[in-house]
């Protein structure tokens, strides 16, 4: 029984001797730097070219480095095993197997990493909500992906969470994000006036982008009236400075024209 | 001597009309490879600092003043003045304005100011900053009423602030203006007359404007020609330092006061003009009169003579009038944007563009960024040149413009259309 399976490992196998290990070792090192490099320089790139540029260059990161790895793996197999169907079959069998059992997570967002680069629900710079927590992608890996949240806390998501979870992508690959400031005024109040005013605080606003409208939305509620001013800044990823800062002058804003902001009560326990 | 037709310098077209200074091809494989440089390794900021800082101080500013005057804005204003006058005689048109654009360092504001002093036009004099902050309108009841003549705006962009009250009084005053039938002539600087368009639809009011056209080379030739005729008899030679050959001809510019051997010796060499550095410095100044004036100034050497050719020097002997050196168009220091600028950097220059120029204050309330950043950015713009400080003014200097705008312009922000 041994003596079959050491025939066929042989058989399998290339001899000992035969084996380039100098050159397998010059593959794995230049696979390696390759990918050490674009994952270093693309992100450098993507900082130092006109804007527009980073919501091509940093998706194509992840990319990049898998074709990197398995261009490695397929020039490297050949050189280990005979090159005939049977023995990759049984190989790449044997390989899956084990991970199948011993690596079932690790191997499901291995996997499902290559499928989120494939299908892209999530790109480097995109800014997405998975699993309730809302940030944008910074860097996506072979088994996980990183977002940074609006309070700069970083997160790791495995890409295992697209099987059976949904993500909430908002800007979709492309560089303008529409934002929201939200306003609660007493009924009594010009609401013509108040429109053209918080219109114009997103017209002054040094972030706005023009290309795309600025509306102020209002509605009834029963502790007021709201306000929603929906406007693009230049920068999608300054998001939350953008929304500050309409709330910091809309607030000002609104109390220089009178209008009475609204906030709902604080219960007080006897 | 043969007789040369001049070209108009001064021209106001139509938006359509408007047009830059051709760029060389290797012009722009220059900018493009210079651009990618600075991407990847910064610009080379700090030797540059050193080098304009250090020229501008070795220079005694009358000299240089009297070697390179500030334009006179007769000729331009009269320009306007040409265009108007049609409308402001047919007394039928509805037209009520008559809008002037120009980029900054066009002069326009002054333009329009010497064309209202002249004519006896009365100027809608600005309100203080302060007030355009507030929602505090009386200042625009108080516009003069005149149904002869019409009233003028030099500047708008001092009626005007990008907060969320100053769009309002534009607004108030506008229709004012519009229910008075008061006719109005206008100047308005191009980044806030684009800023108008795109935020507030202005441009749908108003009959096409007049866009001050950018120098070409051989405007920009007769531009300097005028400045030397400014200085009467006592005229300037000047000669490029590496080379010894005329920047400007000398048969405008100095006939009947050098030597006629001399004027005689270069009658053949008429297609040497416009010089190859008028060509580059109308590109680079974007063919805007005082920002070519400022980088003209600024490639004079008037203190050391350590590096003019010998040659240069051996045919400058016959000069009569005085000889200035000026340096080879490569050779002269055009500010740079500090390296890592960053966003912050883009709002303030904007914000400065619009304005044409804020005072500190203003600036902190406007951008509502921390103090200590805006304060720290604008000593690192001034040091590289791009910004200079002015009568309690902060704004975009005239031989930074073009760098300023280069630099928006990479970072896809709003730009004005000339």
């Amino acid at each position: 029984m041994n003596k079959d399976i050491s025939e066929s490992a042989e058989l399998i196998f290339r001899d000992f001797d035969k084996i380039p290990f100098f050159s397998i070792a010059l593959i794995i090192i230049s696979a390696y730097l390759l990918s050490f490099l674009v994952k270093r320089l693309l992100p450098v790139l993507a900082e130092v070219l006109p804007p527009r540029f980073r919501y091509y260059l940093l998706p194509a990161g992840p990319l990049l480095r898998l074709i990197i790895i398995l261009a490695a793996l397929l020039i490297i197999v050949p050189m280990v095993i005979s090159p005939s169907l049977q023995n990759i079959v049984a190989i790449f069998g044997s390989v899956g197997l084990a991970l199948g059992f011993a690596f079932k997570d690790f191997a499901s967002s291995l996997i499902a990493g290559i499928i989120a680069i494939y299908e892209q629900p999530y790109r480097v710079g995109d800014r997405v909500t998975i699993d309730g927590i809302y940030g944008e992608v910074q860097s996506i890996n072979m088994r996980s992906l990183k977002l940074v949240t609006h309070d700069d806390t970083a997160v790791t998501i495995p890409h295992s969470k697209i099987w059976n979870g949904n993500i909430q992508n908002s800007n979709d690959g492309s560089r303008e994000q529409m934002c929201i400031a939200d306003f609660y005024l007493a009924p009594d109040h010009d609401s013509s006036k108040v429109r053209s005013l918080l219109r114009d605080v997103a017209l002054a606003s040094p972030y706005t982008l023009f290309r795309r409208p600025v509306v102020v939305r209002v509605s009834q509620k029963p502790w007021g009236t709201h306000y929603r001013v929906k406007a693009y800044p230049v920068e999608g990823r300054d998001e939350f400075a953008y929304v500050t800062d309409l709330t910091v002058k809309g607030r000002a804003a609104l109390q220089q024209l009178g209008a009475e902001l609204v906030s709902v009560p604080v219960a007080v326990k006897e | 001597m043969q007789e040369k037709k001049q070209e108009k310098v001064w021209k106001f077209v139509s938006a359509d009309k408007f047009v830059l200074p051709d760029k060389p091809a290797s012009e722009k494989a220059r900018s493009l490879i210079r651009l990618f440089r600075d991407r990847i390794w910064g610009s080379q900021e700090n030797e540059q600092q050193v080098d304009i800082q250090a020229e501008l101080r070795t220079v005694p500013q009358k000299l240089l003043d009297w070697i390179a005057p500030f334009p006179d804005w007769t000729e331009p204003s009269e320009e306007i003045f040409s265009i108007t006058r049609p409308w402001l005689e047919n007394q039928d048109s509805e037209d009520l304005f008559r809008v002037f654009i120009a980029p900054p360092g066009g002069g326009l504001g002054d333009i329009l100011a010497v064309l209202a002093e002249k004519k006896g036009w009365p100027v809608i004099s600005a309100p203080d900053y302060a007030q355009l902050m507030t929602r505090d309108f009386w200042w625009v009841d108080k516009i003069p009423k005149s149904n002869e003549v019409p009233l003028v705006i030099p500047k708008l962009e001092n009626l005007f602030l990008r907060h969320y009250n100053g769009l309002e009084h534009l607004r108030i005053l506008f229709e004012k203006l519009f229910y008075s039938g008061q006719r109005c002539v206008i100047g308005c600087n191009s980044w806030l007359w684009k800023y108008l368009e795109v935020a507030m639809n202005f441009g749908d009011g108003f009959s096409e404007p007049y866009y001050m056209q950018s120098f070409n080379a051989e405007q920009m030739q007769q531009f300097f020609c005028d400045l030397e005729a400014q200085k009467g008899q006592n005229t300037t030679v000047f000669r490029q330092s590496d080379n010894g050959s005329f920047i400007l001809p000398f048969d405008i510019t100095a006939e009947g006061k050098l030597d006629k051997d001399l004027i005689d010796e270069y009658q053949g060499h008429d297609d040497d003009f416009p010089a190859f550095f008028l060509k580059k410095l109308a590109v680079e100044a974007r063919g805007i009169p005082l920002v070519a004036w400022a980088i003209w100034r600024n490639s004079l050497k008037l203190a050391p003579e350590e590096e003019v050719a010998d040659a240069a020097r051996d045919a400058a002997v016959a000069d009569r009038g005085k000889t200035i050196w000026v340096k080879p168009f490569e050779k002269i220091v055009i500010p740079r944007m500090p390296a890592n600028s960053g966003q912050l950097a883009c709002f303030l220059l904007l914000f400065l563009l619009i304005h044409d120029g804020l005072p500190p204050d203003v600036i902190y309330e406007l951008l509502d960024f921390e103090k200590d950043k805006i304060i720290s950015l604008l000593h690192r713009l001034k040091k590289a040149g791009i910004v200079v400080a002015e009568r309690g003014l902060w704004r975009v200097s005239w031989q930074g413009y073009p760098e300023a705008r280069r630099f928006l312009a990479q970072e896809d922000y709003l730009l004005d259309s000339m």
